[in-house]
């Protein structure tokens, strides 16, 4: 049992201290946000969905060697992001992505937001894999800009720099489909 | 361009077109089995793990994977150290006999003097900040392997030094580990002072020997410790060596020289090359056994003359010669 105002340390330590079911707070916790991350990066609902299982499930196997001095948020996502570079690299480059659940919660009648996370997604999908996490990780995350430099485990400044030029190179991508809407 | 030169414009907000665009995507729920799963995997995953990994063949003839094995015992055993400690499972009436030998064990490896704490204490101790430190902390989880620390654990006063960075650093140290099976280390512990002093090398290689247990029986010598002249002189083999000789042993474990040790100018003079060479010489401990002589050293006008340039540049004098000497 867990309650939801127990933090992540207190929920890792009784994880350590054996208690398993301590482990759902943290995964009830971080579903969203993590499988949210993993479906931006990778464009697939399946592949989001297996990689994000992964990442809890290597997250509580290494569990001890979690540092209880950095944020349990940041070492968590990192995980996640490292089994999504590995999807991604045993990924067939012609292999097709579907992008069908660009409309999932998206009114039937609310074809323009569809279409726009259809191209947000296509657009994401075009960038280099350096630039496509961080700019998930700053908009499809609460994680501040320490957190995102210790998760991809770079400096706050390139965090920034390179955050910077993601945003020029998707708004490129995005150009055409602003000018037709 | 550098991307490291494009650093700026960005922590003045991000209010352009893409950034909204971004803004107004939604989320997307997560599959609504995804809790189920993961915690089915985890539980499964020890099996998993044991077809997965090398098995290792055992003299017995049992095969077992190694890793696992480690790991089920680790934890099992820090499990079980935690929960005797916290004096679970609650002993019940009539049952004493069915299971005396199980307790004679037991009571060898953890003290009579168990604390036992009640269900809320168990709780409050588990959601603790201090366990949570401790059981993340590899080196921690190790020491819990050693006896002297299992039976350190059931004294309150270890369990509230834990919270202690530098304790729990200590704790890698074979030779503290070691030390806290002495009560009077352990009673130490509950200095801040000690604790404090426990992240320097030398203060813990002090603590493993006889001669400073013996003095962390004196509040006067625990501040001596935590005194890092006093540390250093005490680092000296030559005063080791002095300890080690029941005469000067006493004089140095004293009351009054732990007084006197944790007096800065003493200390410093103390350390002195020339005045450890003449304390080595024979009969020298004697001399300094005498009550009069280490009441002169440790009077407030011993020290000022200590303290007076005149006296600094006569020791001085006396160390060139002794290196000379030893050159």
């Amino acid at each position: 049992m867990y309650t939801p105002n127990e933090s992540d340390e207190t929920l890792v330590g009784r994880c350590l201290a054996g208690d398993q079911a301590a482990f759902e707070g943290i995964v009830v916790r971080y579903q969203r946000g993590l499988f949210n991350v993993a479906l931006r990066l990778l464009g697939s609902y399946e592949d989001a969905r297996d990689c994000t299982q992964t990442a809890f499930v290597k997250a509580y196997e290494h569990l001890d060697t979690f540092d209880a001095s950095q944020r349990f948020v940041s070492w968590i996502y990192r995980i996640l992001r490292n089994e999504c570079l590995n999807a991604l690299r045993a990924r067939r480059p012609s292999e097709p992505v579907s992008l069908e659940w660009a409309a999932a919660g998206i009114p039937s009648d609310s074809l323009m937001a569809f279409e726009r996370n259809r191209a947000v997604q296509s657009a994401l999908l075009g960038l280099t894999a350096d630039y496509r996490e961080v700019i998930v990780l700053r908009h499809f995350t609460e994680l501040s800009y320490d957190d995102i430099a210790v998760t991809l485990g770079i400096p706050v400044k390139t965090v920034k720099s390179r955050l910077y030029s993601a945003r020029q190179r998707l708004g490129e991508v995005l150009a055409e489909w602003r000018v037709e809407r | 361009m550098n991307e490291r030169e494009r650093d700026e414009p960005l922590s003045f907000g991000e209010p352009d077109e893409v950034a909204r665009m971004l803004g107004e995507v939604q989320d997307v729920d997560p599959p609504a089995d995804l809790v189920g799963t993961v915690m089915a995997r985890i539980s499964s995953g020890a099996a998993a793990r044991a077809r997965r990994v090398e098995p290792v063949q055992f003299s017995g003839g049992k095969v077992m994977a190694k890793k696992v094995l480690w790991s089920v015992m680790g934890a099992a055993a820090a499990v079980l150290i935690v929960l005797k400690i916290a004096g679970y499972p609650p002993k019940s009436e009539g049952t004493e006999g069915t299971i005396g030998a199980a307790q004679r064990y037991q009571a060898q490896q953890i003290s009579d003097a168990d604390v036992k704490l009640t269900d809320a204490e168990l709780q409050a101790f588990l959601q603790s900040d201090a366990f949570r430190k401790l059981i993340a902390d590899k080196a921690v989880r190790e020491a819990l392997a050693n006896k002297d620390v299992q039976k350190a654990l059931s004294d309150p006063a270890i369990r509230a030094a834990l919270a202690s960075d530098d304790v729990r650093k200590a704790l890698s140290d074979e030779q503290v580990r070691h030390a806290l099976a002495d009560e009077r280390v352990r009673r130490a512990l509950a200095d801040e002072q000690i604790r404090k002093a426990l992240a320097n090398d030398e203060a813990r290689k002090l603590i493993s020997g006889d001669a400073v247990k013996k003095a962390l029986s004196s509040e006067d010598a625990r501040k001596a410790i935590a005194n890092e002249q006093a540390r250093f002189l005490l680092a000296n083999d030559q005063v080791r060596f002095l300890l080690a000789n029941d005469a000067s042993h006493r004089v140095l474990t004293s009351d009054v020289m732990a007084q006197a040790l944790a007096a800065r100018s003493f200390a410093d003079m103390l350390a002195s090359p020339a005045l450890i060479g003449m304390l080595s010489a024979p009969g020298a401990a004697d001399m300094l056994a005498s009550p009069a002589l280490i009441g002169m050293l440790s009077a407030p006008g011993f020290a000022q003359a200590l303290a007076a340039p005149g006296f600094s540049a006569a020791m001085a004098a006396a160390d060139a010669a002794a290196g000379a000497r030893t050159n």
